[in-house]
């Protein structure tokens, strides 16, 4: 039974009337597998509006050679909404879908995995910034994922 | 929100391993890819961890809308683009480029 503690990373704070705001993201630290050197770590912004997870063009590239592709690009075998994503910064961008395997892990020595998932791998050109761990595709399969946002305790576990 | 940040307010460290600006692979790296995998992540996680706590101290406020890069605990560039970031620190710090962590400072909302 893995288990991974998420951090809340809180970049600003605002006073609303009695509320405080921030500006915050849950975060997943993970690297990609197989593990050959050097290690390839990066940072997931947990995202369960994003249906399924996608890495920016600059994320995936320097592990090019780990992802199984599983479509062509502008493949017109899938459906529009598994071959291009719009929103994240105006206009469409085309994706194509693959998987990876993966290892999530904490600064408490927690780790969950390792895990395939199947993600959307953007053909952005920088247009996107952050790499989303989203609904589907695998990350959240047969896991719990449970949170006291008061006590910015979040944390990820196999169900 | 500055383009580039050749004079950052929190100075990169000095006096910390493996920065001999070496060409090629540097003595620095060698040694980060032949360390274990777990060796190579306590040694990276380490660095997301310090990039976290100097984020909630607010020190990186003056960053907002890029990347920035840690090293050995401490703040070593920042840049909009995190490929050129990595490529560039690596250079100057003689480390190699997945040795860093980088982490991306919001600034706004983005739906």
């Amino acid at each position: 039974m893995g288990s991974v503690r998420l951090s809340l990373r809180r970049h600003k704070s605002h006073a609303a009337g009695s509320h405080l705001l921030y500006l915050e993201q849950v975060v997943a630290l993970f690297r990609v597998l197989p593990s050959e050197s050097p290690a390839l770590i990066r940072e997931g912004v947990i995202d369960t509006g994003a249906p399924v997870s996608v890495f920016p063009q600059v994320a995936w590239q320097p592990f090019e050679q780990n992802i199984s592709w599983l479509t062509r690009r502008n493949d017109p075998g899938v459906p529009k909404w598994c071959r291009e994503v719009s929103g994240v910064s105006g206009g469409s961008i085309p994706v194509r879908l693959g998987s990876v395997v993966n290892e999530l892990f904490d600064h408490l020595g927690g780790r969950l995995g390792p895990f395939e998932i199947v993600a959307m791998f953007a053909q952005d050109h920088g247009r996107m910034r952050d790499l989303l761990l989203g609904l589907g595709g695998g990350v959240f399969a047969n896991r719990r994922l449970e949170m006291v946002y008061t006590d910015q305790a979040i944390t990820l576990s196999d169900a | 929100m500055p383009e580039s940040t050749s004079s950052p307010p929190i100075p990169p460290g000095s006096g910390v391993p493996g920065q001999n600006g070496a060409q090629g692979l540097s003595s620095s790296q060698e040694a980060f890819l032949r360390a274990s995998p777990n060796a190579q992540l306590a040694l990276v996680l380490a660095d997301y961890q310090a990039a976290y706590r100097v984020l909630e101290s607010g020190g990186l406020e003056p960053y907002g809308g890029q990347f920035v890069a840690f090293l050995d605990g401490q703040f070593a560039g920042a840049d909009p683009n995190p490929a050129e970031l990595r490529a560039r620190v690596s250079r100057e710090r003689g480390v190699h480029p997945e040795r860093l962590a980088v982490i991306h400072v919001l600034d706004e909302i983005v739906i």
